[in-house]
């Protein structure tokens, strides 16, 4: 018979006891003996089992994470005020009482912010790394809204009462909704789209209206659900997360959170070709305010795969890119007060949108108007000079080098991609290096007849201060509801 | 027991090093000085195509002649004019025309010129730089056209300007910071070119200036421009030596009405002295101050507008000041019986600092924190604004391990610190109260 014996087993045991010693000093020192360095950003894309599309950019010198939950639209919407809505519902934390998706992004440090586009909306927020099972947490809350989902979703005892209060809910959204729009500090210029895209696509979503008390009227609880379960769906998202991320920690969460949800099919999106009216309309958006009008300069031009569009882009900052461009320097300037310019591109699938925005003095308005529609006959009528288009070009060259300081400058990247079915190096090939190889001839060429009297301007500001100034312009005056 | 004993010990230590390698934020920085005393620090960022050069100069109004007290200001615009090889404003335009930009602030406590460039125009960036400091050229003519815009742009009847300026005079008053930035208006236009032309030799000392460049670089290459545009620089003089201190706020009490004629919409502003970036104190009411007004989660918006439905709009002013600061809470109201609740409530709001019980929730308490280190995180990547912490630092503290200390004073942030600061620095004893009214 073999006994124990505790000489036998001494020298084990003293071993295991120093092994456990030596791995807690690993444990707590490898922090500071192996410290994680910063490296190059590593791009991973995934496709978890919903079929929701994730893509990784892994940077570590990043000690933060900004992401964008992507939502397509797929089908056209008959009532401008239904992605509004639904999105009120599911964002406002007046609505929500502070739980649900406001209660989420709240405990993430409520960095986020929301962008509603023709062709999709983003949902953008910053967080910490330790907050990633939140924003795992905050998808299963934004594709599983149970107010905006079939009755089936609830158990029968619920069933009654959470109708009601979605009911109520939904009656609330569309009694405030001037209110939590005038509250956005971006409402000027949504306003201001929203007038430009009803008349440049009058059958695209946005130019089905400017979103009207009457458009509110119309819409039901049911418009909002079945856009809700239409859109917010698995194959038409997309992911990404810049930063100090862990992509296998991260899929292995949303797997887990996503578990529950029954396996979706992608919904073909639907494309109507769109018409483009952009013969000249100036509206003036009338509000009772004392500071600057803004004025919204839109034009349409080739899309972002199109040829035609860098020397679009080129023309614009010809004439309106400060300080060399044209309408600085035209004798039409001469009594015209300060006047910057901002633009902005809105890249679609059949088209891009250019706006240039500018804050203005009401006596000046039309003066600019002038200005700019001059300028616009005399590049018609000369050639644009090689040097023009070299200093345009290296602008467009050095503000994309510059714009990379944004930690969000490659998200954008991602999203055209997936309008416009490009692959990445596809995309980089439009600019900027083709920027520089622009000739003369593909310049020149592009300028059309008659730009002079395109375009959609839309001024938001008092028409009462404004009107007095015109003298040959007859604008359209559109109202203001508070 | 002793296997569950040491479970627990292994778990808590883990515990332990995951908040230390939390506190540890990864910023590379290499820094040196030149034969002629200019100091530089370098702070390369991969992963992106930009840089920012800014030179940071230890000097501001502050260090102005009493007679011409705000004088640097004009500086602001004076250093864009022309320099031995460049024109009026090329400064400005010529990195425009690369898709940068520019920027220039000058305070009381410093000074900085910053220019965000593509990382392939640092060493433009820096000869624009050099020659600002060493051959601007300073006449007459465009010293008294700048003396004439600043004078123009402040004189403006602006209510909201003079009102916000009334109240910081009266809350820093017998302090430095006393007078305004840009000095007293009545005598702005009088100073003489003279003596304003010799404000320049502050900017053009070698031993008040940093250069600091974050972003993307080759440190070998960005070194040797540095020395090609810089070491043959020899202005340099005595530093200006000041040693910072704590100014701590005084008892005021001032209830202040203006009644305005064709006043829009009444108003009130409460001005609230704040710690200065010294005192250990900064940190916390910083914390207190993104409580009450960060537009994401601020508890005045939600308590004023949202809970009582209050047609109101609230701002807020904080100043950048070393010594002391100052808080200016403005809100400017639909109508005076509106005002009149909005005072009810923000007599309530202050008085739970002062209060048994919690002053701000568990649940605010965690937002909050996680939204200044994302907020601080988020600056660090900024180019311009990681040029402008360093700098800062480097100048108040002698530290550029200053990332590291700001989230281990975060992290060990309490409740009952924000109690404590609430109570000495939220009490209307030590307030100006302005109401403007409609007359």
């Amino acid at each position: 018979m073999f006994t124990k014996s505790n000489r036998c087993l001494l020298p084990a045991r003293w071993f295991l006891q120093k092994v456990e010693i030596l791995l807690l000093l690993l444990v707590v020192g490898h922090q500071f003996l192996f410290p994680v360095p910063a490296s190059a950003v590593k791009k991973q894309d995934v496709t978890v089992s919903k079929g929701l599309k994730l893509t990784f950019m892994v940077d570590k010198s990043m000690e933060f994470i900004h992401g964008e939950i992507v939502i397509f639209y797929t089908a056209p919407v008959k009532n401008p005020a239904v992605p509004y809505l639904v999105m009120l519902n599911l964002f406002n934390e007046e609505l929500n009482g502070g739980s649900g998706i406001p209660g989420i992004l709240r405990k993430m440090g409520n960095d986020f912010e929301l962008e509603q586009n023709p062709d999709y909306l983003v949902l953008k927020v910053n967080f910490l790394p330790d907050k990633i099972s939140n924003f795992a947490r905050l998808i299963k809350s934004l594709y599983k809204y149970k107010p905006l989902m079939n009755i089936m979703a609830y158990t029968e005892s619920q069933r009654y009462r959470k109708l009601k209060d979605a009911q109520e809910q939904f009656k609330r959204s569309v009694d405030n909704y001037w209110k939590y729009f005038y509250e956005m500090e971006t409402w000027k210029r949504e306003i201001a789209y929203q007038i430009a895209y009803q008349w440049l696509f009058a059958n695209h979503f946005p130019g089905k209206g400017l979103i009207s008390q009457e458009f509110l009227q119309k819409v039901k609880l049911e418009d909002l659900r079945a856009f809700y379960l239409q859109t917010y769906r698995f194959p038409n998202s997309h992911v990404i997360l810049k930063g100090d991320v862990k992509p296998h920690m991260a899929i292995a969460m949303l797997e887990d959170q996503l578990g529950g949800f029954k396996n979706q099919e992608p919904i073909v999106p639907v494309y109507e070709p769109l018409v483009v009216h952009d013969e000249r309309k100036v509206v003036i958006f009338n509000i009772d305010a004392r500071e600057p009008p803004v004025l919204f300069w839109f034009e349409s031009i080739p899309p972002m795969n199109d040829n035609g569009y860098m020397p679009m882009l080129v023309l614009d900052r010809i004439l309106y890119g400060y300080p060399y461009g044209k309408i600085y320097h035209s004798p039409g300037k001469n009594g015209i007060g300060y006047v910057r310019i901002k633009t902005e591109i809105e890249n679609h699938r059949s088209i891009s949108v250019i706006c240039n925005i500018t804050a203005i003095a009401p006596r000046d308005i039309e003066k600019f108007i002038d200005l700019v529609d001059g300028e616009k006959k005399r590049m018609e009528r000369s050639t644009i000079s090689r040097k023009e288009v070299l200093y345009a070009s290296s602008y467009f060259h050095g503000k994309i080098k510059v714009d990379s300081r944004h930690y969000d400058s490659d998200f954008n990247q991602e999203i055209v991609e997936s309008i416009l079915d490009l692959k990445t190096d596809q995309i980089s090939n439009l600019v900027p290096e083709e920027t520089m190889q622009l000739t003369m001839r593909v310049i020149n060429h592009r300028q059309t007849k008659e730009e002079s009297k395109k375009g959609i301007v839309v001024i938001v500001g008092n028409a009462r201060q404004i009107i007095p100034y015109f003298k040959n312009i007859k604008p359209i005056v559109l109202s203001y509801r508070k | 027991m002793k296997k569950f004993i040491k479970v627990i010990l292994i778990v808590f230590l883990i515990y332990l090093s995951t908040l230390f390698y939390g506190e540890t934020v990864n910023i590379k920085i290499t820094t040196f000085e030149l034969a002629n005393g200019l100091k530089v620090i370098l702070s390369p960022m991969e992963n992106l195509e930009a840089s920012c050069v800014m030179l940071y100069h230890q000097t501001g109004v502050r260090n102005d002649p009493p007679e011409i007290r705000g004088a640097s200001h004009l500086f602001e615009t004076l250093m864009n004019y022309g320099t031995q090889n460049f024109e009026p404003y090329d400064r400005v335009f010529l990195i425009r025309s690369h898709g940068g930009f520019s920027n220039s602030k000058v305070n009381y406590d410093y000074s900085f010129f910053s220019l965000v460039v593509p990382d392939t125009e640092i060493d433009f960036a820096l000869s624009l730089e050099s020659q600002r400091i060493d051959s601007l050229r300073l006449n007459n003519s465009n010293i008294t056209n700048t003396k004439n815009y600043y004078y123009k742009r402040y004189s403006s009847p602006n209510i909201h300007f003079l009102a916000a300026n009334q109240v910081k005079e009266l809350l820093l008053q017998g302090t430095v910071y006393e007078t305004p930035v840009y000095g007293k208006l009545e005598s702005m236009k009088d100073f003489p070119n003279n003596k304003i032309k010799k404000i320049y030799d502050n900017y053009r000392n070698l031993s008040n200036t940093l250069i600091v460049i974050a972003g993307k670089m080759d440190i070998a290459k960005t070194r040797a421009s540095i020395e090609k545009h810089f070491s043959n620089l020899t202005f340099k003089r005595k530093p200006n030596k000041i040693t910072y201190s704590i100014i701590e706020p005084q008892v005021k009490n001032i209830n202040e009405e203006w009644k305005i004629r064709n006043l829009p919409q009444p108003f009130i502003i409460y001005g609230i002295r704040a710690p200065s970036k010294l005192s250990p104190e900064y940190v916390y009411f910083d914390f207190i101050r993104y409580h009450l007004l960060d537009k994401r989660i601020s508890k005045l918006e939600r308590v004023l507008k949202k809970k009582h439905n209050l047609d109101v709009n609230i701002s807020y002013e904080y100043t950048d000041y070393f010594e002391t600061n100052v808080l200016l809470i403005k809100i400017v109201a639909a109508s005076r019986y509106i005002l009149g609740r909005v005072k009810y409530f923000m007599d309530r709001e202050w008085g739970i600092f002062h209060q048994k019980g919690k002053v701000v929730s568990t649940s605010d308490f965690r937002t909050v924190k996680s939204l200044m280190e994302l907020d601080f995180k988020k600056n660090l990547w900024d180019v311009e604004k990681r040029c402008l912490y360093l700098a800062e630092n480097y100048h108040l503290k002698g530290d550029l391990n200053f990332a590291s200390s700001y989230l281990s004073q975060l992290n060990q942030l309490t409740a009952l610190d924000l109690k404590r600061v609430g109570k000495m620095y939220l009490k209307k004893e030590n307030m100006v109260i302005l109401n403007v009214y409609k007359k």
